[in-house]
């Protein structure tokens, strides 16, 4: 997540773009991450109940490889997706310019968590654009994502989710 | 045959019996032999339809045993209807050829023979029609028997129909001489009038259309130029075979190179408008039909008045055609595109890949959008959502989409929400699967990661709220006037840049402020990201050439043109917007608030 908070320079760009500022301060539009879907969306908040209407999905340049959950990428790695030819998805992979190579895990992603383990499993109509098989040896449970995406390993890399009620 | 308008005021119009929804009950409609003007007299029949007896076409094959001993550059691809083929990509040329056999003779490797369709002796036999419904105008009298017997040598019968102008155009032209035709056609074999029973064999259209002997596509009557453009297409659909993965020059056809994307075709322009008119039909834009063609088999043939088409012909030479952007009229291309919901293979396919397809197909019911696709839709997804039409259609959007969560574990339906056209009487959350203007979900595109790979976490309790697990990023600050319409508007917002004082001024990820606007107007779809599009894709320096090179005035460059044109897709209808904390993007438009 960029931290280059600078109002003056959003005041500029506005005026390089001839954005039109919002002025009305009893609604709010805010661009959001909701987990599990790839693009942000933008909400609104109406009134004081703290509820929020669905504006619709963005595109917000700088947090649309995940940056906003896991930071930017180290220096050298860049997001080049590639295309499964089986079935026409696109899914990230991550470019290392200095090796030249590229690998299918997300550098900033660290270990696996001992429990879980990744699975090999043959991809249905049914399952995500984004999928990520994993076993909890444990449990046996099997979930379609990545471990290290869920809510708990996401607040303990200082993450503040929270719960948006939409109407 | 004479029907004196005396006994035409006897009959009455014909009623229905209830269908054994137990015994997995269908009705047939059997036309009856007549010479053209004939009024259209038919015997409706009831038949145990065994769930279990629909052999769909093989569509995964184990392409590993062909590989054995094949040489560089050399590859097996299965063609649309699964017949194997042999695939050289030229390296020098980069041109493609391709053999029915292992280029090594000597190999005795799988078989390349055409794939049996396979039907049960005791299947019920029956041609299904697909066609549009057309208007209500013009309605033409059926006479409907309630058996055989009693249609034997009687020229009254019982009771009447009053079909649509097309359908009975259709059936005129289907009808044999001599012998009777075993049909299914929605419009008769259900009760249209019943709810209940409509819900019930929506929900296996999709078996109707599998186990058909073939389908019949109807057209419409045709014209003076149908023959010409019948044999074209015929001829342009035979040099080229398609596989999921692309195409490649039919094995030993006599143009090899009219698959490929670049080259010519050798039409004049009689050729092209009746190319044009052909395809300009209601047929190739309604929604019903997509299911009804992707389910039918290899044998099934396209009718245009006496002409005839086989569908696998007609579907290459349309496909091979979607190709050729640049040398293509625009009005045809226009029609081609729309028609890529019937062509392209959707086997397996994804549900948001089908609602995406079918966005610009026209169905009489919003609530279409969604039971008029399950027959292409995942397994899973299609046994939770059962057709109601005595609901609200907001209703049947919001089970899908709550459904869809819950098995998939995404919110990847999100894309089709937005404010500014919503669905009416229903949460803000509720996706708009009719909704016909841009923008449409930019993860169709599969340039978004926002989340990675995380799953949704929500509560939902039956009633508005819908709460979703999230990160407050940022607000928005400012939004532009107007949404981005064409690649002028491109054009207009570079121009309002000083590009000379502003090409020190950096964007709050650290990338020079101009390289982050020309990425944002792109939603950063460059070849700079997918270097392997690279010559469909423009780089970050080719669109800032462009629109700061270009202000306002159409591109010369015929490729740029075509690049611009491919991102216009999923930056149209939407605005430009910047967030207090620096971030810009492009959303959704919907107005503005407070104005």
């Amino acid at each position: 997540m960029p931290r280059l908070y600078l109002t003056r320079q959003v005041i500029k760009m506005n005026s390089i773009l001839k954005l039109i500022e919002l002025t009305n301060s009893k609604i709010e539009d805010i661009v959001i991450i909701v987990l599990g879907s790839m693009t942000p969306m933008i909400i609104r908040s109406l009134t004081t109940d703290g509820k929020f209407q669905v504006v619709g999905e963005c595109y917000t340049h700088g947090i649309m490889d995940g940056e906003s959950l896991l930071g930017q990428l180290p220096p050298f790695w860049e997001v080049r997706p590639v295309i499964d030819m089986s079935n026409g998805v696109k899914e990230p992979a991550y470019w290392n310019s200095e090796t030249n190579s590229t690998s299918r895990d997300d550098p900033r992603l660290g270990e696996l968590p001992a429990e879980w383990e990744r699975i090999t499993q043959r991809r249905t109509p049914d399952d995500p654009i984004l999928f990520a098989p994993h076993r909890n040896k444990l449990t046996g449970e099997i979930i379609n994502s990545d471990p290290r995406m869920l809510p708990n390993n996401l607040r303990k890399r200082g993450i503040n989710l929270e719960m948006f009620p939409l109407v | 045959m004479m029907i004196s308008k005396t006994t035409v005021n006897k009959m009455a119009p014909y009623v229905y019996s209830q269908l054994d929804n137990q015994k997995q009950d269908i009705r047939v409609l059997t036309l009856l032999p007549g010479s053209f003007e004939d009024p259209i007299r038919l015997v409706i029949s009831h038949e145990v339809f065994d769930q279990a007896d629909y052999g769909r076409e093989q569509s995964s094959i184990d392409l590993s045993q062909y590989r054995v001993g094949l040489p560089p550059n050399w590859d097996v691809l299965a063609t649309l209807e699964g017949r194997i083929v042999y695939n050289f990509a030229d390296p020098q040329t980069g041109h493609e050829h391709s053999s029915w056999t292992h280029p090594d003779p000597g190999l005795k490797v799988g078989g390349s023979e055409n794939p049996n369709i396979h039907f049960k002796e005791d299947k019920v036999i029956y041609e299904a029609l697909s066609y549009t419904w057309g208007h209500g105008k013009n309605l033409q009298t059926a006479y409907v028997y309630s058996s055989f017997a009693e249609a034997q040598g009687n020229t009254v019968s019982s009771a009447t129909m009053e079909l649509r102008d097309n359908l009975a155009c259709a059936l005129k032209h289907l009808r044999y001489l001599d012998k009777k035709r075993r049909l299914w056609v929605d419009a008769l074999c259900i009760n249209q009038s019943d709810d209940i029973e409509r819900e019930f064999q929506v929900s296996r259209m999709d078996r109707v259309y599998i186990s058909a002997v073939r389908v019949i596509v109807w057209l419409g009557p045709g014209s003076e130029s149908t023959q010409l453009a019948v044999s074209t297409l015929s001829h342009l659909g035979r040099q080229i075979e398609v596989s999921r993965w692309g195409s490649m020059p039919s094995p030993g056809c006599a143009e090899p190179s009219w698959y490929h994307t670049g080259s010519v075709l050798p039409y004049n322009d009689q050729a092209w408008r009746a190319i044009y008119e052909f395809i300009n039909v209601s047929w190739f834009e309604r929604l019903w039909v997509i299911q009804e063609i992707q389910l039918a088999n290899s044998n099934s043939v396209v009718l245009c008045g006496a002409h005839e088409i086989s569908w696998r012909l007609l579907r290459r030479s349309l496909l091979c055609l979607s190709m050729k952007r640049a040398i293509i009229p625009e009005n045809i291309m226009q029609c081609i595109l729309k028609s890529l919901s019937l062509t392209l293979p959707s086997r397996e396919q994804t549900l948001q890949t089908s609602l995406y397809q079918s966005r610009f197909a026209l169905c009489s019911k919003p609530v279409d959008k969604i039971y008029g696709i399950l027959g292409i839709s995942p397994p899973r997804f299609v046994r939770q959502l059962v057709p109601d039409y005595r609901a609200y259609y907001g209703e049947a959007y919001k089970t899908a989409f709550l459904e869809h969560a819950k098995i998939v574990c995404r919110f990847e339906l999100f894309g089709w929400c937005s404010l500014s056209q919503p669905v009416m009487k229903m949460p803000t959350w509720v996706p708009n699967f009719s909704k016909v203007c841009a923008p449409f979900p930019l993860q169709n595109r599969g340039i978004c990661y926002a989340s990675g790979f995380s799953r949704c976490h929500y509560s939902y309790k039956p009633g508005k709220v819908l709460n979703v697990l999230g990160l407050r990023i940022a607000t928005v600050a400012a939004v532009s006037q107007s949404a981005i319409e064409s690649f002028t508007d491109l054009f207009n917002i570079f121009n309002f840049i000083q590009v000379e004082e502003n090409k020190n001024n950096r964007y709050v990820t650290g990338q020079p402020l101009l390289d982050a606007i020309a990425s944002t107007l792109s939603c950063c779809f460059l070849s700079e990201r997918f270097p392997s599009m690279g010559t469909s894709v423009l780089s970050l320096e080719e669109l800032k050439n462009a629109i700061m090179t270009h202000p306002g005035s159409v591109i010369k460059d015929k490729v740029v043109e075509q690049k611009l044109k491919s991102l216009m897709l999923h930056v149209q209808g939407r605005r430009l917007f910047t967030t207090k904390e620096g971030l810009m993007g492009l959303c959704q438009d919907c107005t503005l608030p407070g104005k």
